[in-house]
């Protein structure tokens, strides 16, 4: 019995850390097309260079950045937003988990991401959280889902919202960003009234 | 010693001559050439006149045709002359660029036929441009040189500007007639003059996080981005000179749509109007950019006007530099997104432009910057230790008129 397990932990403990190893290698060779997009300064990839960065499991692997706090800030931020850009479920499903972060300027970032992505695709579906994050706690997020607002695919749904929160609210920064975006969102219906 | 020679050639040829001005930079809209006799400096010490180092030369307002092209126009480079800046300005909807510059004895410097050869009209690259140019909405500026491999001679060059835009998510331009001004600004700076310049800096505050100008002199996140600015531009021989801050009452949060229009940026620039002269550099909580194709956006660190910018204007709609305060923890670059962007706004590329897919490396034209070198300013990636700048690099940037010589006679 012995001389069985003693070759079966060799075996194991030999193979095992190669294979975890190539496993890694793999991951790592996925994710790195993948990081320098997160991490470019100026450059937005559209949602077909997200998805040959990352793979067939890129929404996984955004989801990890994003819940890595030893990941730089950028990219973490960079993360979030990317999820917006792919239209499938998992990027839905990972960007509106991550609308509950703790860390408000991360938040600030997933209700730019979430008005902007689901929000623009189908914002029937995204009204819910986009109205919970109209009405979030840290003002900086108030202010930035007022801001993204304007960019709803329904834009009387959206200017509806940005006037009866912004009857509620004290905040002056939040409130600049909730006038802001009640005068883009009526510039955008002149614009399309007239064409 | 100040002179100048502006010949019309024809209705639509005009010729102007590189002339002086005073040293220190002429305020916004001043110029133009005004007649006269040239009569070329002969002292090489002093080869411009007395202090002399810029002037900006209007061509005038051009017409686009069909085609989206203006006539030719010439200028005259004197010898004096060791760089010029054109611009270009028009309605903000549109994009503008060169469709053809050629020097002396037909040497060309962008060839007239590169839109049709290129796939895309925002970069004109090499082989077809070894002096890069890149388009812009609102105001175009292109820099010559700005690679060591251009040569700018002295004599009659020709230009040709043009006008398009794109319908929101394609990638084929569609030309415009429209109005144009076209102006050349010529920069004399003999070698002793590049030994050392500076820059004047306006930041200016939305007062995210409580950032506005009567704190951020204090600010330690803005103390020690300055520090590391001063530090990166000290390495070309350029020093900050006046660094002021400015409150400036606007969006907290930018949104930049990759569709050709200058948008929220163009807004938030023209915000800097009436500022003393200076490159305006605006932190902002946010700048959130959107491919042209399909929904969503995402954070980016920052964004130039141009590259590079319009020189020595403040106001315009592609004056300046935004750059996002929004990241921290961690190491902070702040005072390396700044450095930057700026070098953009001031003429320099990315060393390497990223991969987006199977298309060759596309690197800058300076043969003193690596490819491989992540250490660089201009790397497209953001490191923390992207800093360095090489000799060529540093040329390029006092070839840009935003850069004083201090050590004018």
């Amino acid at each position: 019995m012995q001389v069985r397990i003693v070759p079966t932990i060799l075996w194991i403990s030999l193979t095992v850390p190669g294979l975890c190893a190539a496993t890694s290698a793999i991951a790592a060779d996925i994710a790195q097309p993948l990081r320098s997009w997160l991490l470019a300064i100026e450059a937005v990839p559209n949602a077909e260079q997200v998805r040959r960065a990352g793979g067939a499991h890129t929404e996984a692997l955004l989801d990890a950045v994003i819940r890595d706090t030893k990941e730089t800030s950028y990219a973490r931020h960079r993360a979030l937003s990317f999820l917006s850009l792919l239209d499938t479920p998992a990027a839905l499903h990972t960007l509106r988990k991550h609308l509950m972060l703790k860390d408000d300027s991360l938040r600030a970032t997933a209700a730019v991401a979430w008005a902007s992505g689901p929000g623009r695709r189908q914002p029937q579906d995204a009204w819910p959280d986009l109205d919970r994050l109209l009405a979030d706690r840290a003002p900086q997020v108030r202010a930035a889902a007022a801001r993204a607002l304007a960019l709803a695919g329904d834009g009387k749904g959206a200017r509806d919202r940005a006037l009866r929160r912004r009857a509620r609210e004290s905040v002056p920064e939040v409130q600049k960003a909730l006038d802001r975006a009640v005068q883009q969102l009526d510039a955008r219906e002149a614009g399309a009234r007239t064409q | 010693m100040r002179s100048c020679l502006l010949r019309n050639i024809a209705l639509l040829q005009i010729t102007a001559c590189a002339v002086a001005c005073a040293g220190a930079p002429p305020p916004a809209g001043a110029d133009t050439a005004d007649g006269g006799s040239a009569d070329a400096a002969a002292d090489t010490s002093d080869p411009l006149g007395v202090h002399t180092w810029h002037r900006r030369v209007a061509l005038g307002t051009l017409q686009t045709a069909a085609d989206g092209s203006t006539p030719p126009v010439t200028f005259t480079v004197p010898p004096q002359a060791t760089s010029v800046l054109i611009t270009v300005r028009g309605a903000p909807a549109f994009e503008y660029t060169l469709s053809g510059l050629s020097g002396p004895s037909g040497a060309i410097i962008v060839p007239k036929n590169w839109l049709d050869l290129s796939s895309q009209p925002w970069l004109c690259l090499p082989p077809l441009c070894i002096n890069r140019i890149a388009a812009e909405p609102a105001i175009a500026a292109f820099l010559v040189p700005n690679t060591p491999s251009t040569q700018l001679a002295a004599g009659l060059h020709t230009l040709r500007a043009y006008a398009f835009d794109h319908p929101a998510g394609a990638h084929q331009r569609s030309p415009k007639s429209v109005p144009l001004e076209v102006a050349v600004n010529l920069v004399a700076k003999p070698a002793i003059w590049k030994q050392n310049g500076r820059i004047d800096v306006n930041f200016c505050l939305t007062g995210y996080a409580g950032i506005t100008a009567a704190y951020a002199p204090q600010h330690p996140r803005i103390v020690t981005a300055l520090a590391d600015f001063k530090a990166i531009y000290a390495q070309a021989r350029i020093e900050l000179g006046e660094v002021r801050f400015f409150d400036i009452a606007t969006d907290t949060m930018i949104f930049v749509h990759d569709d050709g229009s200058d948008g929220e940026l163009g807004d938030l620039f023209e915000k800097g109007a009436g500022l003393p002269l200076g490159v305006n550099v605006f932190l902002v909580d946010a700048v959130q950019r959107m491919p042209a194709i399909g929904a969503g956006s995402s954070l980016i660190m920052g964004l130039a006007g141009g590259i590079p910018g319009p020189p020595l204007e403040v106001g315009t709609r592609r004056s300046g530099v935004v750059v996002s305060l929004r990241m921290s923890g961690g190491p902070d670059v702040l005072g390396r997104i700044i450095a930057h962007e700026v070098g953009h706004f001031l003429g320099l590329f990315h060393t390497i432009e990223q991969k987006t897919g199977n298309e060759a490396p596309i690197a800058d034209s300076l043969p003193d910057t690596s490819d491989a070198d992540a250490d660089n300013l201009m790397n497209w990636l953001q490191t923390e230790n992207s800093f360095t700048l090489t000799p060529q690099q540093a040329g390029v940037l006092h070839d840009n008129p935003w850069v004083a010589p201090t050590n004018l006679p």
